[in-house]
This record gives C-alpha cells, structure tokens and sequence, in this order.
C-alpha cells in the first residue's frame, strides 16, 4: 500500500511537470513567437474526391488504377 | 528603386495614404500610372525590363537603378561607394501589392509586440529606427493538381491496432496559390506572412517600388515549379489525409498529375527589422499589407524560471497527493485494472503536446534567427 502511493506521488509529480511545461511554453509562445502559419487552403477553389477505397490490401499499386 | 520629382529633382516616395507619388521637398504628387508611362515609352518593354545593377562596396546592397536615377551614393547605407556592375534586364512582374502599412505603423506594431512579458528588456529598447520596406518576389498560380493515393494507417480493433490501406484519388483546382521566387528568402517564413489579400493586387507599374527596395525573383525555374508543386502537394495531401480515419498515417504510395495553367510575377510588401543579440542574428517581418508581425524573439530566462517555479510547486502538491491516494485506490480495487493505463496515457499526452509545442517555437526562433533572412533586410538597412 505504501508503495503504491509512493509511484502515486511520483506520476502526480511527472504530471505536474508536464502541466507547467504545457502551460509555460504555451504562454511564452504566445508573447515571445508571432505570426502562426494560415495555410494555403483557402486557394483551393474546387475540390473533387472522385474514389475512395477503406482498407486495401498492402499490394494495392496506384499505378495499375490509371 | 527612386523616382525624381519633374519639379525640383528630389526623390520621390509612395505614400500609402493617397495612393500616390509624393515629393517631400516640393509637396507635388504625381499619380504612379502616369509616371510610369513615360517611362515605359523610354526604355521598358511590357515582359521585361533592363535594369542596371550596382554594387555597394560597404554594404554588400545589390542596387536595381533606373535610368532617371544618378546612383553616385548607395541609396541604403548612404555611402559614396556605389560601383555599376552590369546591365540587366529582369522580368517585368505582372502584378503588385502595394504597401498599406506605412513604416511608423510598422514600427508600433511591433514595438507593441515587443511590450510582452518575457521578452527581455534590452530588446523591448530595441532601437526600431532601421526598419526596411522591400518588395519580394513571389509567384502566383493557378493550377490543376490530381493524385491517386495510398495511405497507410493504424486502425484500432478490440485493445489491439492493425495497419491498413486506404486508397484515395482526387482532384483540385488551386487559384492564386503563393511561392516566394527569392533565394534568399526562407520559405517557411515567406508562407507565415501570409495572407496577401488577392483582391486588392493592381498591375505592375515601377513607380510603386518608389523610396522602397525591391529584389528580383532568382529562383531557377524548374526549383519554382517544384515549389509550387510541393506547396500545392502539402494542402491536397492535407485534405485528403483527412478523409481518412486511422492512427499514424502516412502516404504509402502515389501517382500525381499537376497541371501548372498560369502563373503570375508579384511583388509583395514586407517590412523588415534586423538585429543582432548575444552574437545571434533576428529579423521581424511585418506584412506590409496585412500589418502580420513574424517572427520570434529570445525569452527573458529568469521570468520564465520564476513562472515556472510558481506553478509547478503547488501543482506538485496537489497532483501528488491526489495521485498518491489515486493509486492506492486502484491498487486496492484490483477491477479497475484501466485506471493506470488512464493515468499513464495521460500523462504521456500532456508531455507530447508540451514537447509538439516546445518545438514549433524553436522552429520559429531558428527560422527568425535564420541567416540568409538577416542579411538581405541588414544588407539594405543603415550600417
């Protein structure tokens, strides 16, 4: 029982560090890092999905499809 | 590029504010149509135009110099040591965003971002007087891109996880997609200034570049086809990736087809400040349209342990304890067998996206910090 609160305290412990390094990269990213990337999504004018096919077999060759 | 007042002979500057040519010692203004049309008669062509190239000996700066201009002094560093080097002609860009954001705004926007809290304070004293606005270069096109796919993925069963195929094909038309067309230029930095509104472009003319500097597109032409196909390949990918639902995906296998119909020459408008710190060199852009600050800055290291300090202590406290019990509890109710697994994936989750975010700022800091960036902004800034 002792043991297991132990590991307890230690993965709370990991956790915690790992909290304070999401939260303080976050924020120094925020006020230290500007200009986030936006994509070249919006020129894409026409978008088609003309086949689509779940779970192929490994062999499947895109060439042999043309 | 300088353009000298019909009036009095000074250099002329664009001012944002009218959209016009402006005489700052004579106050007359001239509309850049007009302008550029006696020029055109003179000595350009409509695809290209011959522009002679000087050399400045102090700053490095490869000056572009029309005929009007006398080039006895290099107009970025203001040294009398201004060499001509050849005679080029040099494609006439088909289309131009003209800057909006005028130098004082450019400098306030970033000066404000320099106001944060853990930027260090001989940077937020930064002297911001050597901000550059350049003309870049960069390619627009339009094109058809098509590509049969195979992606591979992990798809879980049960507890246990298999890979699988999934075949996709597609088709997309991109229109006015952006490449950068300047060696020099880092293209990932090029990609985080955007967006460059595409309705607000006019046509090329000269005299827009007026009191501005401006670099010729030097990217051989089969590297900005790859450019282009590459930048378009990214998006599609993206896009069709996302029709997929699996773990760990990853294109096995692929056939594409890219149909480049039209691709226009632009100028975009980019302020640029450069600095050196710690033996460390930095350059903030600015979207000379947009007003978009890039860039990233060193961190104030004591602020950040201090904040770091504040946080994890009563964290540690409470997760600890919380923890601590947590375990004893699911070690004492042998059903809960998921409980750890949880905790564990949980854990392992905070630090993954703590470390995706760690390296996309130093991703940021190497591409500001990136040298061929530096020196063309320093190369026309004042030494």
């Amino acid at each position: 029982m002792g043991f297991m609160f132990l590991v307890g305290v230690i993965a709370g412990i990991v956790l915690a560090v790992g909290i304070t390094m999401f939260i303080m990269v976050s924020v120094v990213k925020k006020t230290n890092d500007w200009g986030d990337y936006d994509g070249a999504e919006g020129t894409i004018a026409e978008f088609t999905m003309i086949q689509k096919a779940d779970k192929v077999k490994e062999s499947f060759s895109v060439h042999e499809k043309i | 590029m300088i353009y000298k007042c019909r009036g009095c002979g000074s250099a002329l500057r664009y001012d944002m504010l009218t959209g016009r040519l402006l005489c700052d010692s004579c106050g007359s203004t001239y509309d850049p149509a007009d302008y550029d049309e006696v020029l055109d008669n003179e000595s350009h062509s409509y695809e290209t135009m011959e522009q002679k190239i000087y050399t400045c000996n102090a700053c490095g700066a490869k000056l572009m110099i029309n005929d009007v201009e006398a080039a006895s002094f290099c107009a970025y560093c203001g040294q009398p040591t201004v060499v001509f080097d050849r005679v080029s002609t040099v494609r006439k860009p088909d289309i131009i965003l003209p800057f909006k954001v005028a130098k004082e705004q450019a400098k306030e926007l970033i000066n404000k971002k320099l106001k944060g809290f853990f930027i260090p304070k001989d940077i937020k004293n930064i002297e911001l007087d050597v901000v550059r606005g350049i003309y870049v270069p960069f390619s627009f096109s339009d094109l058809e891109y098509e590509d049969r796919q195979v992606i591979k993925g992990r798809v879980k069963s049960g507890k246990s996880s298999t890979t699988r195929y999934f075949y996709r094909h597609a088709k997309a038309k991109f229109s006015f997609l952006p490449v950068d067309q300047s060696v020099k230029f880092n293209d990932e930095s090029a990609v985080k200034l955007e967006p460059f509104p595409q309705n607000e472009f006019v046509p090329f003319q000269a005299s827009y570049l007026s009191g501005f500097y401006a670099d010729a597109g030097d990217e051989a032409k089969e590297n900005l086809e790859a450019k282009i196909k590459s930048r378009a390949g990214d998006v599609f990918n993206k896009k069709v990736e996302d029709t997929v639902r699996a773990g760990n995906k990853v294109l096995y296998r692929n056939n594409r087809r890219v149909n480049i119909e039209k691709t226009r020459y632009g100028m975009l408008p980019v302020w640029f400040f450069a600095y050196k710190r710690e033996k460390a060199t930095y350059t903030i852009m600015v979207n000379g349209y947009t007003g978009k600050v890039v860039g990233a800055v060193p961190f104030d290291k004591a602020k950040v342990a201090v904040c770091t300090a504040l946080i994890l202590l009563p964290l540690c406290i409470l997760l600890g304890t919380i923890g601590g019990f947590l375990f004893d509890a699911i070690y004492e109710n042998s059903d809960n067998s998921n409980g750890l697994e949880l905790v564990v994936a949980g854990i392992v989750a905070i630090f993954g996206a703590a470390t995706t975010k760690l390296n996309k700022f130093k991703k940021s800091r190497k591409l500001t910090m990136e040298s061929s960036i530096f020196e063309l902004a320093k190369d026309r800034q004042e030494v």
